[in-house]
């Protein structure tokens, strides 16, 4: 099964995922992907009809944890590798939001 | 007009546990910014979130309370969106798999408006717009929520209201969230659509997000459905859209951002994947739920009590458990009833006070004093006063009761009369020639020489007996 | 060193009886790393380790006992959170980034004593086999420096084979500890998943990562396995099962132990791999274990597995590099949303962007054609399948690499043939069953080969004693460049 990845779907995809594609890269970086989407989802092709069995099933829940406070660290360094920050808040340039 | 608005509700609820959903962090409203955070709940590299038991609870107390079945295979999910207020660049939400399915609000008029879910997730930060920048406080970051989603049931703005109500009132009783939604603790995303009555099929959703005020709401929906209206009958078709409310104008307005219908590529969180229950910890919440207020409304009206009183009483879990452990002890319910009504409320002046109820005396001291009226030893009239002088720390109830009655003990009402008559013999002339309020000025004198002590109905009957076989004064 | 079967052993010998001060000690091992002839460092921490080192040495020379691990220089895959230290996942996104906290694996060998000597260079964000993706530069095989050292945990293999430290700690999400231990000749441990912590392991996949020794001996990462396995509450997928621990049964008798050769991974591969291989089972037929082999059609989509899971997962825990909090920026930016794509433009390299995309077609497609969906089953059916193949045998063993060590630009323009290069070694992961690479031998090139062993999930003792039983058979690891005279 070949999924057709044409280079408006690598865009739309770079647009969810918040990248930028140039121009001249777009013809290979779409190649690329195309090899590599078809690669991956040869998932598609498998035929199981088993249902999983007990040992999955009994896979471990995710664990609760206490309603018990901790200290919270503090304000420096929560802002310590900010891009910019001005009276405790992060702070972000912007122009056209 | 041959339209019916079609409106559901989705409503998130901050819930008031010690820490947040995913870390240990104190959640306090109005902290300095970035100062109730830590390298979780701001998402730093590395960093695992670990679920936070009592979240489950009270997402399955609120359940419970609405009849929800309770999903023993429910999962988290992450949400997949990027905004500055959104550390990850997901939100551990749900989806598939909501931890409560079902379930139904009743309103007053006995309407019910159906539950389609109920689900867990945390809160964003907070974002603040300024002088050409943004700025970001990750202070409610992982706040837990839930989101209660309704079935598109609300006929009319009266029943949006009516249903906010229900869940906040809901929330506070369970002691599950305060509810308070100035504070941002309850919030609503409101979808209105409107369609010709007859008609089977839905018109298309405008959605309305983040409201905080009931009124607004009201208001908005009132709104929205006679926009809507206004385009169908005009033969034009309305745009799935999200709108903000304007306070100002009192309108719904467009926003300006496109409208980005938003893949937010669900799938299940891998750090938690399914949430931890079983049946016998389902089974435990629901024994510890507390009695509802409509269940207590009930019962109250058995014992007596009128229908207005036990409303208002049942509205406040505090004050309604308050009754219910007096009346373990004695027996005069509406007596109860009607000082708390009456005196108790008007002390605890504010909507706050009452849901709070911090009174300086406990159930067993008002049972004291009711006891006391029962039997006959206090008037009403007294026993208020020494309600209030205790609620005031004037002293404690059951000192202020003892020495009331000592002091009773303590004179003969009779021979106080004749003293007050011989103090008044004007006052008794006149009252004989026609001047009602002259009889005033006898019992004022008995009050004084008691110090407010004396049973004033008693005092009346005594005094009008010996006023009527009066032979000294005549 | 062959005496102790360890040299954290030796090392704490030589501390002990004074042979070495561990201020000495650390100083040889930082001079080798001055040289930087494998680029095998992003990070040293000179200071930091010269005064731990004073430490330790104050705590002997007052008569005090020191713990097993305390002095012992270690070398830290860049993903592991290391406070104050900076921490770059090998990539420019994170360059300049300083952890305000510890990873718990990292905690716990502070509180043992280890020394850290600094962070090792990867593949950026541990994508990659061959340790070229690094924004950092790639790392040379020690062995050959026209050679790759493996990936993504290259840095960590070459300080090890290399004489850079005495361990280091990596990560492994589809084979990352495993292929370049195979490829340097040395050691690498991939615990069951649950066993050590992830808390503070800048994540790849989450329901694949864990963070594993490379060492040069069996015992050595006996040592080191049991010491960072615990239950750490700050992770949720952490077991809080008592663990099985290794130490004390590395030296059990293995006759009759059962030992499964998967089909499917003996044919198609490297000749001399495939004969070193029947060495490796005859050695074991002659300490007693019976062997058979069996065959499982279904791991020929393992990696269609993996990268679908793996990329879906990894999309999104990248999804945080915004340059808002902490990261890469660039200096100048109109807004929010540009500081946003041209942070991530430019702080991820090729590899990472790719799979990345990859991630949000799969996770974006959920609708129409839900393959993750399906590698899930697929996953959930592979996990079952091995559950039942490990009712008949104790151990699985099969190659670690189809290759050994290949050249730099070995993929060139073709990132598949890359993600081959973990074959052998993926099926762990998704299953969540613990693997060990042990060196078995060398090719006409000299260049080394390893042999990996599966066992049931948490039973690191047995996989640890069968590797331990066949070292003993075939000691033949070697520091082949740095520190390596003191044993």
């Amino acid at each position: 099964m070949e999924e057709n990845i044409t280079k408006e779907k690598i865009l739309d995809l770079a647009k969810i995922a918040k990248l930028s594609i140039e121009e001249k890269d777009l013809e290979k970086i779409t190649q690329n992907m195309k090899n590599i989407i078809n690669f991956a989802i040869q998932v598609s092709e498998a035929k199981i009809s088993e249902k999983p069995c007990a040992y999955v099933l009994e896979k471990t829940k995710g664990r609760l944890r206490q309603d018990i406070v901790c200290p919270s660290f503090p304000q420096e360094e929560i802002l310590s590798g900010a891009c910019e920050s001005e009276n405790g808040f992060f702070k972000i340039k912007n122009q056209k939001f | 007009m041959n339209y019916e608005l079609i409106c559901g509700l989705e409503t998130h609820i901050e819930l008031a546990t010690d820490t947040k959903i995913f870390c240990s962090c104190r959640p306090k409203f109005g902290a300095e910014p970035n100062t109730t955070c830590c390298p979780v709940c701001v998402g730093m590299p590395g960093t695992l979130p670990v679920l936070n038991e009592k979240v489950i609870k009270y997402a399955i107390m609120m359940g419970l309370a609405f009849g929800c079945e309770i999903n023993l295979n429910s999962i988290m999910e992450r949400k997949n969106y990027v905004y500055p207020d959104l550390p990850k660049a997901y939100q551990i939400s749900q989806n598939s798999a909501p931890i409560c399915i079902g379930g139904e609000v009743v309103l007053p008029n006995n309407r019910k408006i159906r539950i389609h879910h109920i689900h867990i997730e945390e809160d964003a930060g907070k974002i603040i717009n300024k002088n050409g920048s943004i700025f970001v406080d990750y202070n409610r970051g992982g706040t837990p929520l839930i989101e209660i989603v309704s079935e598109p049931d609300i006929r009319s703005p009266e029943e949006a209201k009516e249903y906010i109500e229900k869940l906040q009132q809901t929330a506070k009783y369970l002691k599950i969230s305060d509810g308070r939604m100035q504070e941002g603790s309850l919030r609503c995303d409101v979808n209105v659509s409107v369609r010709k009555i007859g008609d089977e099929n839905f018109g298309t959703r405008v959605e309305i997000k983040n409201m905080n005020s009931i009124t607004f709401i009201v208001n908005a929906i009132d709104y929205e459905f006679k926009r809507q209206v206004e385009i169908l009958a005009e033969g034009k078709k309305i745009a799935q859209e999200t709108r903000r409310y304007e306070e100002k104008l009192n309108q719904t307005q467009g926003m300006r951002e496109k409208e980005n219908v938003t893949n937010y590529r669900y799938f299940a969180e891998p750090d938690i994947r399914k949430v931890n229950l079983n049946k016998e910890f389902v089974e435990g919440i629901q024994r510890e739920l507390p009695e509802l207020p409509d269940l207590r409304i009930k019962r109250y009206k058995t014992l007596g009590i009128s229908s207005k009183s036990a409303e208002l009483i049942a509205r406040y879990v505090r004050i309604s458990d308050f009754l219910d452990e007096t009346l373990k002890k004695c027996k005069n319910p509406n007596i109860a009833a009607n000082f708390i009504i009456g005196t108790i409320f008007s002390h605890l002046n504010t909507e706050a006070d009452k849901e709070e109820f911090k009174i300086p005396l406990n159930s067993n001291e008002f049972c004291y004093l009711i006891d006391l009226i029962s039997k006959n030893e206090i008037d009403q009239n007294n026993a208020k006063q020494i309600l209030i002088k205790s609620l005031e720390k004037k002293g404690s109830l059951k000192q202020l009761c003892d020495e009331f009655t000592k002091i009773k003990i303590d004179f003969d009402i009779s021979s106080i009369c004749e003293e007050a008559m011989s103090l008044n013999k004007q006052a008794i002339l006149d009252y004989k020639n026609g001047t009602e309020k002259a009889f005033q000025a006898i019992l004022g004198t008995v009050m004084k020489l008691t110090h407010g002590k004396a049973n004033a109905e008693e005092a009346k009957k005594i005094v009008q007996e010996k006023i009527k076989n009066d032979k000294i004064f005549i | 060193m062959k005496s102790h079967r360890s040299i954290i052993l030796k090392i704490h010998e030589l501390l002990e009886t004074k042979k070495i001060s561990c201020v000495e000690l650390i100083k040889k091992y930082l001079d080798e790393i001055k040289k930087n002839k494998f680029n095998a460092y992003i990070t040293v921490t000179e200071n930091e380790a010269l005064n731990s080192a004073a430490l330790v040495d104050k705590k002997i020379s007052s008569g005090q006992e020191i713990k097993l691990l305390e002095g012992i220089p270690v070398s830290l895959k860049d993903v592991i959170s290391t406070k104050g230290i900076r921490t770059t996942c090998g990539s420019r996104m994170l360059e300049n980034y300083v952890p305000i906290y510890n990873a718990t694996c990292w905690e716990i060998l502070k509180n043992n004593g280890a020394i850290l000597l600094g962070k090792n260079n990867q593949d950026e964000f541990a994508m990659g086999a061959s340790n070229e993706t690094s924004f950092f530069g790639p790392v040379k095989n020690p062995y050959d420096i026209t050679k790759v050292p493996g990936g993504s945990t290259g840095g960590g293999a070459a300080s090890v084979v290399g004489g850079l430290a005495a361990f280091s700690i990596g990560t492994d999400t589809g084979g990352s500890l495993r292929q370049p231990a195979s490829f340097c000749g040395i050691v690498g441990l991939k615990p069951s998943y649950g066993s050590v912590s992830r808390y503070g392991i800048i994540p790849m996949a989450s329901s694949f990562d864990q963070a594993g020794p490379l060492t040069l001996t069996v015992k050595d990462a006996s040592i080191v396995y049991d010491a960072i396995s615990k239950f750490d509450e700050k992770d949720s997928s952490s077991n809080s099962q008592a663990r099985n621990l290794t130490y004390d049964s590395l030296d059990k008798d293995i006759s009759g132990i059962r030992i499964g050769i998967p089909k499917e991974f003996m044919n198609g591969m490297n000749s001399e791999i495939i004969s070193s291989i029947k060495n490796v089972i005859k050695t074991y037929e002659n300490l007693g274990a019976k062997i058979d082999y069996f065959s499982l059609p279904e791991v020929k989509y393992a990696m269609s597995i993996y990268y679908v899971l793996m990329c879906a997962e990894a999309s999104s825990n990248l999804g945080r590099f915004d340059g808002i909090r902490y990261g890469f920026r660039p200096k100048n930016y109109n807004n929010v949303e540009d500081l946003i794509i041209r942070s991530r433009s430019e702080g991820f390299g090729d590899e990472v962007k790719r799979r990345i995309l990859l991630g949000t077609y799969i996770l974006s497609s959920s609708y129409t054609n839900n393959f993750y969906k399906k590698a899930q089953e697929l996953r959930e059916f592979l996990t079952c399948a091995f559950a039942s193949v490990f009712e008949e045998f104790d151990i699985i063993l099969l190659p670690t690499t189809p290759t050994t060590a290949f050249g730099f630009d070995y993929a060139e323009d073709d990132p598949i043939k890359m993600y081959l290069a973990d074959v052998c070694t993926v099926t762990a992961n998704e299953i969540k069953i613990p693997a060990i690479s042990i060196p078995c031998g060398f090719d006409k090139q000299n260049l080394p080969i390893g042999v990996q062993l599966f066992a049931p999930r948490f039973r690191e003792d047995i996989l640890l004693n069968a590797a331990y039983k066949y070292e003993s058979e075939n000691f033949c690891v070697k520091i082949v460049d740095g520190v390596n005279n003191l044993y």
